[in-house]
C-alpha cells in the first residue's frame, strides 16, 4: 500500500468523525508521512499497520473520550510527535493533581483493561492534562513510527522486522525514562482514567514492533472478523421467510396474468406497427414503380405512406415500451413485495 | 425511455402532419381514393387475401 492509498483509506473510514476532527487526524498523518520521507514511507505504513485497525483505534479513543466527557481531538493543532513522546518529555512536567483521579503507585503492574493495546500503539503522552483542558491532543500513532520518523537507523531496523524467535529483548524501541519524568498516580492524561507505568508502552510497541507478517495477518484476520460482527450479514427470520413463500401462491396467478397483459398488447402494439410499415413500404412501392403517371395519384400514396410509416414507428415503438416497461414493472413489484415481507437492515 | 419517447413523438409528427398535407394536396389537385381505385390495382386486396377472406374482414369491420 501507497502513501496515497493509505491515505484515501484511512478518510473514507473516517467518516464517523466530524469534518474538523476529520482534518485534523488526516493532517496528522500526513505530517508523518512527510517526516519519514520517500525513503521511510513503507517502513512507516508496515508501523502503522492497515487504515483499518488505525481507524478502530481511533475510534475507540473517540468513543473513551466522549464517555468521560472530554473532548475529542481537542481544539488545538496536533503537537508534534516528539512533544508528544513520554521520553522527550518536559524536564519539569506539570503534575496536575485531580481529586477525581484514583491514585496508583508508580509500580503498578500494567492495566489489564482492553485498552491497554490501543493506549500503547497511541502511545502514553508524557504531557500529562486535566480533561478540563483538552487541548493536550492525544497521540494518534505509535512511538516506534515516531522514532521511525525522527531517527534514520530505526528505519533499518524496524523495516526487517523481527526475523527473530524472541522479540522480547531487542531494545530498539524500549526508551529508559527518566525516574523523575515517571507519571505518577497524581497524574491524569487524556483519555485515560489512570496513568500507567512507563514500561508498558515501550515493551507494548516493541511487541508491536517486532511482530512477524504471520502475526499481523491473524490480526487483521480478527479485525476483519471484529468487523463481520459489527457489521453482520442480515438474514430474514424463519417467519419472514415462511411468509414470503406463502404470498408466492397468490402471487403467481397475478404475476401471469400483468405478463400475459403486457406482453398481450406489447405484441398486439408491435403487430400493427409492422402491418403499418408494410403498407408504408407496399404504397411507396407504387410511388416509383412508374405504374401510376397522374401526379395528384402519386402525392396522395406518397402522402400515405408517410402517414403509415409515422403511424407504424409509433406502433412500434409503443408495442416495445409496453413489454419492457410491462416486464420491468413486474420485477419492480416483486422485489418491493418480497423486500417488504423479508425486511432489510434500515428497516431493523 | 422518456427520451426515446420524446424522439418518437417528434418525428410521428412530423411525418404525419407531411403526410396528411400531402394528402390534402392531392385531394385537392383533384386525386382520388375513388380514382386510384378505378386506375390502378394498388388498393386491389385480393392479391394479398382470398376475396371470401377480404369479405369476411370488411364485414366484420363494415357491418352487412
Amino acid at each position: 500500500m501507497t502513501r496515497k492509498g493509505f491515505m484515501s483509506e484511512l478518510k473514507n473510514l473516517l467518516l464517523f468523525l466530524d469534518t474538523n476532527d476529520r482534518a485534523r487526524v488526516l493532517k496528522h498523518y500526513e505530517r508523518m508521512f512527510d517526516e519519514a520521507g520517500a525513503e521511510g514511507e513503507d517502513a512507516l505504513i508496515r508501523c502503522l499497520g492497515s487504515p483499518v485497525r488505525q481507524v478502530l483505534q481511533i475510534e475507540q479513543e473517540y468513543r473513551e473520550a466522549v464517555d468521560k466527557g472530554e473532548i475529542p481531538f481537542a481544539e488545538e493543532d496536533v503537537l508534534p510527535a516528539k512533544e508528544t513522546r513520554p521520553a522527550k518529555a518536559p524536564a519539569e512536567p506539570e503534575k496536575i493533581v485531580t481529586e477525581s483521579a484514583p491514585e496508583m503507585p508508580a509500580s503498578a503492574p500494567p492495566d489489564p483493561d482492553p485498552f491497554a493495546e490501543v493506549k500503547s500503539v497511541f502511545g502514553l503522552p508524557a504531557e500529562k492534562a486535566l480533561p478540563e483542558e483538552p487541548e493536550e491532543e492525544p497521540p494518534l500513532f505509535t512511538d516506534a513510527a515516531e522514532r521511525i520518523l525522527q531517527e534514520p537507523d530505526a528505519k533499518a531496523e524496524f523495516a526487517a522486522p523481527a526475523a527473530e524467535e524472541e522479540p522480547e529483548p531487542v531494545p530498539v524501541f524500549q526508551e529508559p525514562a527518566p525516574p523523575a519524568e515517571e507519571p505518577t498516580a497524581e497524574e491524569t492524561v487524556p483519555f485515560e482514567s489512570a496513568p500507567e507505568p512507563d514500561e508498558a508502552p515501550a515493551a507494548e510497541e516493541a511487541r508491536e514492533s517486532l511482530r512477524t507478517p504471520e502475526e499481523e495477518a491473524d490480526e487483521d484476520e480478527d479485525d476483519e472478523d471484529d468487523e463481520d460482527d459489527d457489521y453482520d450479514v442480515y438474514r430474514p427470520g424463519a417467519g419472514r421467510i415462511f411468509a414470503s413463500v406463502l404470498v408466492t401462491f397468490p402471487m403467481l396467478p397475478v404475476w401471469i396474468l400483468c405478463f400475459g397483459i403486457f406482453l398481450l398488447l406489447g405484441v398486439a402494439a408491435l403487430a400493427a406497427g409492422v402491418g403499418f410499415g408494410a403498407a408504408a413500404i407496399y404504397l411507396m412501392s407504387y410511388v416509383f414503380s412508374g405504374v401510376i403517371v397522374y401526379t395528384p395519384d402519386l402525392i396522395l400514396l406518397g402522402g400515405g405512406a408517410v402517414v403509415a410509416s409515422a403511424l407504424a414507428l409509433l406502433l412500434i415503438w409503443m408495442g416495445l415500451w409496453i413489454m419492457i416497461g410491462g416486464f420491468g414493472l413486474i420485477f419492480r413489484m416483486t422485489g418491493s413485495i418480497y423486500g417488504g415481507i423479508l425486511g432489510n437492515r434500515e428497516e431493523d | 425511455m422518456g427520451r426515446i419517447w420524446r424522439w418518437v413523438a417528434i418525428l410521428c409528427a412530423i411525418l404525419l402532419i407531411l403526410g396528411l398535407a400531402m394528402i390534402a394536396v392531392a385531394y385537392a389537385s383533384g386525386s382520388s381514393l375513388e380514382r386510384l381505385r378505378e386506375t390502378t390495382d394498388v388498393l386491389d386486396m385480393t392479391k394479398f387475401i382470398p376475396r371470401e377472406r377480404l369479405q369476411q374482414i370488411l364485414t366484420f369491420f363494415l357491418g352487412e
